[in-house]
C-alpha cells in the first residue's frame, strides 16, 4: 500500500509545480513582449 | 448554490459564464485575425512564435478536458497507480521536444505531418496516415465536444445540445478568424486559468481535508486505490505513456506548432511544456482522490473536479472549476479544428479539388474547412454516444501504432516505406484486437509493440538510404 507521505510529497509537490508552471509562463511573457519576441 | 436538485450553478449563471466565454474568445480571435492574413499566417502562425506563446500553447493544448476530467476519475477508478498513469503522458511531450527541433530544422517551409510522411515514405503510406489520423483528429475533436456539452449540462441543468454547440461554434468562430495566432494567443491565456484555477481549488481542498486524512479514508473505505499492485492500473500507466507518446508524435496539432515556432524554440518550448504538464494529473487526480474524505458522493466521475470545487466553495467554487474546465476544452477543440483543416486543405483541396489554387485561395478555403470540420463534429456529438474514455481510448492503438514509423521516418536513413505501412497496419490491428478481447487499458501497449517490431525488422534487413535533403524541397503540388 501507498504510505502516506508518498501521498504527501505527490499532492503538495504537485501544487508547488504547478504554481511555479504559472509563474514561469507568465514570467516567460513579459520577457518575451518587452524583447518584441511574442510572435 | 442552485437550488435545482444535484445542481452546482443554475442554467441562467451558465448562460452568462458561456456569454462571458464567447465574446472574450471571439473578441479576442478578431484581435488576432489582422495576423493571419496570409496563408502561412493563418496556418503556422507566420512561423515566428517565441518561447512563452509557444510552451504555453504546448502545455494548454494537452491539458485538455481529459486531463482536467479524466484524471480524477482515473484516481477513483484506478487510484494512486491512476494517477501517475495519467503523469507519464506528459512523456509524449519531452520526447517530441528533439523531435520538434528536428522537424523544424529538415522542414522548414513544411505545413503538415502528412507532408512528412509523403515525402519521407511516399503516396501509400500517406493515405493510410492520413486516414488514421484524420480518424484520430476527428475522435478527439468529437470528445471534447461531449465533454463540454456533458460538463455544462452536469453542473448547470442547460440541455447537452446547447451547451455542445455554443462550445463547438465559439471555437470554430476565433479559429477562422485568427487562424493558429488566435489558437495560440487564447491557449496562453487558458493555460494560466487552468494553473490557477487548479492550485486555488487544491489548497481550498487541503483546508478542509489534509492529505493524512485522505489517505486514511481511502485505506478504510477503498483499499484497492491504495494498492502498489494493481494491475489494471499498472496496465493504464504504459498504455497511458504510449498512446501520449503515438498522440503527439503523429497529429498536425503538434507538428503545426513545430513549424510555427522559431528556429531554435521547438525543442525548448515541448521540454518546458512537458515539465509544466507534469504535475496537473497529480493535482486534479487529488480531487478524486479526496472526495471521500470530503464525504462527498461522485455520481459522475468525469465532474469530481467542479463537483468538489462546487461543494467546498458554494456558487463561487463551481463556477471557478467550470471555468477551468471550459477553458481546458477551448484549448483542444481550437487545436484540433486548426490542425484538421490544416490536413484536409493542403492534403486533399491542394492536391485533389483545386491544385493551382493560389496561397490566398487556400487561406480563405481553410476557413471554409474549420466551418465544415465544425459542423461534421457538431453532428456527430449529437447522438451523445459512449463516455469519453471509451471514445477516445478506442483511437489509442492507431496513434500507438505511428510511433516508430515517425520516429524512425525522422532519424533513421533505412526506414522504408512498406515497413512503415505494414508498422501502422499491424499495429492497429493488434491493438484494436486486444482493444476488443482484453481491455482498453492494454489496447496501446499491444499497437505500439508491434508496430516497433515490424518497423524495426524492416528498418535492419533494408539497403535503403534515403536522403534526409529532399524534406527542405517540399514536394510538387
Amino acid at each position: 500500500m501507498f504510505p502516506p507521505w508518498f501521498l504527501a510529497i505527490a499532492v503538495w509537490g504537485g501544487l508547488v509545480l504547478v504554481t511555479s508552471a504559472a509563474l514561469t509562463l507568465a514570467g516567460l511573457w513579459l520577457r518575451d513582449l518587452r524583447s518584441g519576441r511574442l510572435w | 448554490m442552485s437550488d435545482d436538485a444535484g445542481l452546482l450553478l443554475t442554467p441562467s449563471v451558465g448562460w452568462l459564464l458561456l456569454g462571458g466565454f464567447s465574446v472574450l474568445w471571439i473578441a479576442l480571435g478578431a484581435w488576432w485575425g489582422r495576423r493571419a492574413q496570409s496563408l502561412d499566417g493563418f496556418m503556422i502562425a507566420g512561423r515566428n512564435v517565441g518561447l512563452a506563446l509557444g510552451t504555453a500553447t504546448a502545455m494548454a493544448t494537452w491539458v485538455t478536458s481529459n486531463t482536467t476530467m479524466l484524471a480524477p476519475q482515473f484516481a477513483l477508478e484506478l487510484g494512486v497507480w491512476g494517477v501517475l498513469a495519467y503523469s507519464t503522458a506528459s512523456l509524449g511531450l519531452l520526447l517530441f521536444a528533439p523531435l520538434a527541433a528536428r522537424i523544424r530544422a529538415v522542414m522548414p517551409n513544411g505545413y503538415t505531418s502528412a507532408e512528412f510522411i509523403e515525402l519521407r515514405y511516399g503516396r501509400p503510406a500517406w493515405g493510410v496516415f492520413l486516414v488514421l489520423s484524420l480518424f484520430y483528429a476527428l475522435t478527439w475533436l468529437v470528445s471534447m465536444g461531449m465533454a463540454g456539452g456533458l460538463l455544462i449540462e452536469a453542473l448547470t441543468g442547460i440541455d447537452y445540445r446547447y451547451g455542445m454547440t455554443v462550445i463547438l461554434a465559439v471555437c470554430v468562430i476565433y479559429t477562422v478568424s485568427g487562424g493558429l495566432f488566435a489558437v495560440i494567443g487564447t491557449d496562453f491565456i487558458q493555460s494560466l486559468i487552468v494553473l490557477v484555477g487548479l492550485v486555488v481549488v487544491g489548497l481550498l481542498v487541503l483546508r478542509e481535508v489534509s492529505v493524512e486524512e485522505v489517505h486514511a479514508t481511502l485505506a478504510t473505505e477503498r483499499p484497492m486505490l491504495l494498492h502498489v499492485m494493481f494491475p489494471a492500473a499498472l496496465l493504464a500507466l504504459f498504455n497511458n505513456l504510449l498512446f501520449g507518446l503515438g498522440e503527439v508524435f503523429h497529429s498536425n496539432v503538434w507538428w503545426s506548432r513545430a513549424f510555427a515556432m522559431r528556429p531554435g524554440v521547438g525543442g525548448r518550448a515541448y521540454a518546458l511544456a512537458a515539465l509544466f504538464w507534469l504535475p496537473v494529473p497529480v493535482v486534479a487526480g487529488f480531487l478524486g482522490l479526496a472526495a471521500p474524505a470530503l464525504g462527498i458522493g461522485v455520481s459522475r466521475p468525469d465532474m469530481v473536479a467542479p463537483i468538489v470545487a462546487g461543494t467546498l466553495l458554494g456558487e463561487a467554487g463551481a463556477v471557478r472549476g467550470f471555468v477551468v474546465v471550459v477553458a481546458s476544452i477551448a484549448s483542444s477543440v481550437d487545436s484540433l479544428l486548426a490542425a484538421t483543416s490544416d490536413l484536409l486543405t493542403k492534403e486533399v483541396v491542394q492536391r485533389f479539388v483545386i491544385p493551382g489554387a493560389s496561397p490566398e485561395r487556400l487561406r480563405r478555403i481553410a476557413g471554409q474547412v474549420i466551418v465544415g470540420t465544425g459542423v461534421l463534429a457538431w453532428l456527430l456529438c449529437l447522438p451523445k454516444v459512449g463516455t469519453l474514455a471509451t471514445v477516445l481510448f478506442f483511437a489509442g492503438p492507431m496513434v500507438a501504432s505511428m510511433i516508430w514509423p515517425i520516429v524512425a521516418g525522422l532519424f533513421w536513413r533505412r526506414a522504408t516505406g512498406t515497413g512503415a505501412v505494414a508498422g501502422m497496419v499491424a499495429g492497429t490491428v493488434a491493438g484494436l484486437t486486444v482493444y476488443v478481447t482484453i481491455g482498453w487499458y492494454a489496447a496501446s501497449l499491444a499497437g505500439a509493440l508491434v508496430s516497433a517490431l515490424v518497423v524495426t525488422l524492416t528498418t535492419w534487413t533494408s539497403t535503403h538510404e534515403f536522403s534526409f535533403e529532399t524534406l527542405s524541397k517540399g514536394r510538387a503540388v
